[in-house]
C-alpha cells in the first residue's frame, strides 16, 4: 500500500519528546517558553529545542513548536522578541510552528518564510472554505476542530489543497476550542493563554426556572470522555489525512510510550496489509488501556455525540497495568537488566517488558538485587531505586516495565 | 458613536421599533435567523426575516445580519442559500463568526468579523480589519486593552452592553443529560440554568441546533470608559435575556448619553436603578495563568 501518514505526539519535556520519537512518533509537538498554551507543562528552553531538533533529524523526524496562545497586547508588544524567537526556531531546525494568531502567522511568513505555519485547532476550522483563507495566509497545514466528523473530514479533504491534521486520541474540550472562556470567568484563569482550569469538568446543578433537576448527589456534567479513534485510523489513512495527532503534553512518559507505540504498530500493520482483523484490533485496544486513560469514546467521529461520549458522575482513570520501571541497561553476557523502579513490585509478580523494538514479553520476577547495596531484595519499594533482575531475553535502554494491578 | 441594536422579541413590536428608530444615532438593527445565528434573543424564520428586513429598510436603517455561528461543511452551503434568499441591500452588513463564510461572501456583502475570543490584541484586530469590512473588538479584554486597541485601530465596533456567551459547544448537553437521566424535559425551552456545585451564580444555558451555550449571569456594560473610547465609530447593544422594560431603558440611556441629553452621572444613575444585575465583565478582569500568580 503506497499511503503515508504522520503520527504526531505531544511532549511536555525533552525526555518525553525523545520517548515519543523512540516509541514510533514521526513528529512531536512541544511548547517553547513563550507564546504556548499548556502553561503548566514544563515547556522547552531554546537549548532543549535545539537538542530535540538534532535528535529528531538524526531519525528523519520532525519537531513542531506551539505558539498557539490567543495573544493579548502584552504578549505581542515586543515585536523584536517575536522575530528573534522565530528566527531561532528556524535556525535550530524546527520544522513548523502551530499558531492561533493571524499576526504571528503573517510575521512568520515574512521573517522566516521557510518555517512552516500550521493553523491550530484553537481556530476551530470546520469547513474547507475556512482552510482556503489560511491557504491565502500561506499556511501549510490546518488542524481541524475536534467537532468535525469523519464524513466531514472526507469532504473537507476533497476540497482543499492544504495538509490536514486531526486529533485521534486524548482529552477533548467540551466547547469549541478557542471559543471558551468558562475558566476565565470561573477562576480568572485564561483558557486561551494556557491557564485553563477545566471548569467544564466540574459538577453543576441544573435548574429549570427555580426547580432543580439533578438528583441529590448527582450532577449535570459537561465534561466529555477522552477520544480514542483507533478504529477510524484505516479510514483516515484512506481519506488522505496528513497527520494523526495525539493530545497530551502533560501526560507521562509511560503514557506516551504506551499510546504512541500502539498507534504506530496499528498504522504499520494497516499500511502493510491493508486491513486489521477483529482479533488484532482487540489486541491494540487492550494495549492502549494499559496506560492511564480516562474513559474514552469516539468523540465526533460518528457525528453529534450521544450520551456514550459524555462523562456522567463517573471518573475512571485506572489503567489495566501499572508502570513499574524503566530499563537503564542490559548485560547480554549475564542476562541481567538494570532498571529504575517507578512503582512497587515484588518477587513473584509477573512483569511485562515492552519497548519500541520489543514485543510485549512477560516474565515472573524470581530474584532481584539492589544495585547500590548489592543486597538481595524481595520487594522494590523505593522510587528510582536501581535494581538488577535476571531476564532471559534481550531488552534495551528505554524499554519499560509494567505489571497487572493487584486486586 | 452610532448604535447597533440587537432585535429581541420586544423590539419586533412595530410601534416601539418606529419610536426608537427616530433617533439618528441608531445606525441599524442586528437580527437573528434560524440556522444562521448565534446567541440571538429572537430567531426569525426566513419569511419572517424578509418582512422584518423590509421594515428596517422602510425606517431608513441598516440591517446587521447575525451569522456568528461556526459552520460545518454542509451547513455552510445551506447558510449561503439562506442568506442569498434574503432581501439585504448593498448597505446592509453581515456579522460573521466563521472565516469560511467570509471567503464565500466578501465580494457581495459588507462583512464584519465577530470573534470575541480571537480579536484580543491590536495587531490581530488591525489585520482582520484590513481584510474584512470591519471588526467587533473582543469583549474579553480589559478596559485598558480595549482603549489601546481602539486607539490604534480606529473605526472599529465595540460591544457596549450584553450578557457574555462564555461557552459554545456543539454537543447537545441538555438533550443528552435528559436522555441519561430519563427525564422528559424539552431541551429547547429557554429557562434553564446551571450553577456550579460550590457557588451561587445561576448561569443561563440555551440549547439549539448549533449546540449548547452557556452565559454569564450578569450583564456587562461600558459607560464610564466611553469618554476614553473616542475612535470606535459604532457601539453594539446586545439584548439577550433582557426584559421589556430593560430593553427600552438601556437603549434610551445610551442614546441620551451620546446625544448629550444626559450627563455621565445621570446615565450611571439610570443604569444603577434598573432591575437587572450589571457588572463590568471582562473589561474589569485581569486573568492569571497559574494559581500561584496573584492579581496586581
Amino acid at each position: 500500500m503506497n499511503k503515508q501518514i504522520e503520527l504526531l505526539a505531544p511532549a511536555g519535556n525533552l525526555e518525553k519528546a525523545k520517548i515519543a520519537l523512540m516509541y514510533g512518533a514521526d513528529a512531536v509537538y512541544v511548547g517553547g517558553k513563550e507564546y504556548s498554551l499548556r502553561a503548566r507543562a514544563s515547556n522547552f528552553t531554546m537549548e532543549d529545542l535545539k537538542e530535540l531538533a538534532a535528535y529528531a533529524h538524526e531519525q528523519n523526524k520532525k519537531v513542531y513548536v506551539t505558539m498557539n496562545i490567543i495573544p493579548h497586547d502584552e504578549d505581542l508588544d515586543d515585536y523584536n522578541n517575536l522575530c528573534d524567537y522565530l528566527r531561532h526556531l528556524e535556525k535550530i531546525g524546527i520544522s513548523a510552528i502551530i499558531t492561533s494568531s493571524l499576526f504571528i502567522m503573517k510575521t512568520a511568513k515574512e521573517i522566516v518564510p521557510n518555517l512552516e505555519v500550521h493553523v491550530s485547532t484553537q481556530m476551530s476550522i470546520t469547513n474547507s472554505e475556512a482552510i482556503k483563507f489560511y491557504e491565502m495566509m500561506k499556511a501549510t497545514r490546518v488542524v481541524l476542530a475536534r467537532e468535525v466528523s469523519l464524513n466531514e473530514m472526507a469532504l473537507i479533504k476533497a476540497n482543499t489543497n492544504l495538509e490536514i491534521e486531526v486529533f485521534i486520541h486524548g482529552g477533548m474540550c467540551a466547547s469549541y476550542s478557542g471559543h471558551c472562556v468558562l475558566s476565565n470567568h470561573m477562576t480568572l484563569r485564561d483558557a486561551n493563554r494556557g491557564g485553563c482550569a477545566h471548569s467544564c469538568r466540574w459538577n453543576y446543578h441544573l435548574y429549570q426556572g427555580k426547580k432543580k433537576l439533578n438528583a441529590k448527589g448527582h450532577f449535570f456534567n459537561m465534561g466529555s470522555k477522552d477520544l480514542m479513534a483507533l478504529k477510524y485510523i484505516p479510514s483516515l489513512i484512506d481519506i488522505g489525512i496528513t497527520s494523526l495527532k495525539i493530545e497530551g503534553r502533560m501526560k507521562s512518559a509511560y503514557y506516551l510510550a504506551t499510546v504512541v507505540r500502539c498507534y504506530r504498530l496499528f498504522i504499520n500493520k494497516y499500511l502493510e496489509k491493508g486491513f486489521i482483523t477483529e482479533e488484532e484490533f482487540k489486541w491494540y485496544y487492550e494495549e492502549i488501556l494499559k496506560a492511564e486513560n480516562r474513559e474514552t469514546g469516539c468523540g465526533f467521529y460518528n457525528g453529534i455525540p450521544t450520551i456514550n461520549e459524555q462523562l456522567y458522575d463517573t471518573r475512571d482513570e485506572t489503567p489495566t497495568k501499572e508502570y513499574v520501571g524503566d530499563v537503564i541497561s542490559y548485560n547480554e553476557d549475564n542476562q541481567t537488566v538494570l532498571i529504575a523502579q517507578r512503582n512497587y513490585f515484588m518477587i513473584g509478580d509477573e512483569l511485562e517488558f515492552f519497548g519500541p523494538h520489543l514485543h510485549n514479553t512477560s516474565y515472573v520476577v524470581s530474584s532481584m538485587i539492589d544495585a547500590q547495596t548489592k543486597e538481595e531484595l524481595t520487594v522494590a519499594r523505593h522510587p528510582l531505586q536501581k535494581i538488577y533482575i535476571k531476564v532471559p531475553f534481550k531488552v534495551q535502554t528505554f524499554d519499560m516495565i509494567r505489571k497487572k494491578f493487584n486486586d | 458613536m452610532q448604535l447597533i441594536i440587537e432585535i429581541n422579541q420586544y423590539l419586533t413590536i412595530k410601534r416601539w421599533l418606529k419610536a426608537i428608530s427616530k433617533s439618528e444615532l441608531i445606525d441599524g438593527y442586528l437580527i437573528g435567523i434560524k440556522n444562521l445565528s448565534l446567541d440571538a434573543p429572537k430567531m426569525f424564520s426566513l419569511e419572517e426575516a424578509k418582512l422584518f428586513i423590509d421594515e428596517i429598510h422602510h425606517l431608513n436603517k441598516h440591517v446587521y445580519l447575525n451569522v456568528m455561528r461556526l459552520f460545518h461543511q454542509e451547513a455552510l452551503t445551506k447558510a449561503i442559500e439562506i442568506i442569498n434568499k434574503l432581501n439585504l441591500n448593498k448597505d446592509d452588513f453581515i456579522i460573521f463568526g466563521d472565516i469560511g463564510l467570509f471567503m464565500l461572501l466578501h465580494d457581495k456583502y459588507k462583512m464584519i468579523y465577530y470573534a470575541p475570543t480571537y480579536l484580543t490584541n491590536t495587531k490581530d484586530v488591525a489585520l482582520y480589519q484590513n481584510i474584512c469590512y470591519n471588526v467587533i473588538v473582543s469583549n474579553q479584554v480589559s478596559k485598558d486593552e480595549l482603549i489601546k486597541i481602539t486607539n490604534y485601530v480606529p473605526n472599529t465596533i465595540i460591544e457596549l452592553f450584553g450578557q457574555e456567551a462564555i461557552f459554545y459547544s456543539r454537543r447537545p448537553l441538555l438533550t443528552n443529560y435528559f436522555i441519561h437521566t430519563e427525564k422528559k424535559n424539552n431541551p429547547l425551552h429557554l429557562n434553564y440554568y446551571v450553577q456550579e456545585e460550590l457557588r451561587s451564580d445561576l448561569h443561563p444555558v440555551i440549547e439549539d441546533e448549533a449546540g449548547f451555550h452557556l452565559y454569564e449571569c450578569k450583564h456587562y456594560y461600558l459607560l464610564e470608559e466611553l469618554p476614553k473610547l473616542t475612535s470606535p465609530n459604532k457601539g453594539l447593544i446586545r439584548t439577550i435575556f433582557l426584559d421589556k422594560t430593560s430593553t427600552i431603558k438601556i437603549i434610551q440611556i445610551y442614546n441620551d448619553y451620546f446625544m448629550n441629553y444626559i450627563t455621565m452621572s445621570e446615565a450611571q444613575n439610570c443604569l444603577s436603578k434598573m432591575a437587572i444585575e450589571t457588572y463590568k465583565g471582562s473589561y474589569d478582569m485581569k486573568t492569571i495563568l497559574l494559581k500561584k500568580e496573584t492579581i496586581n
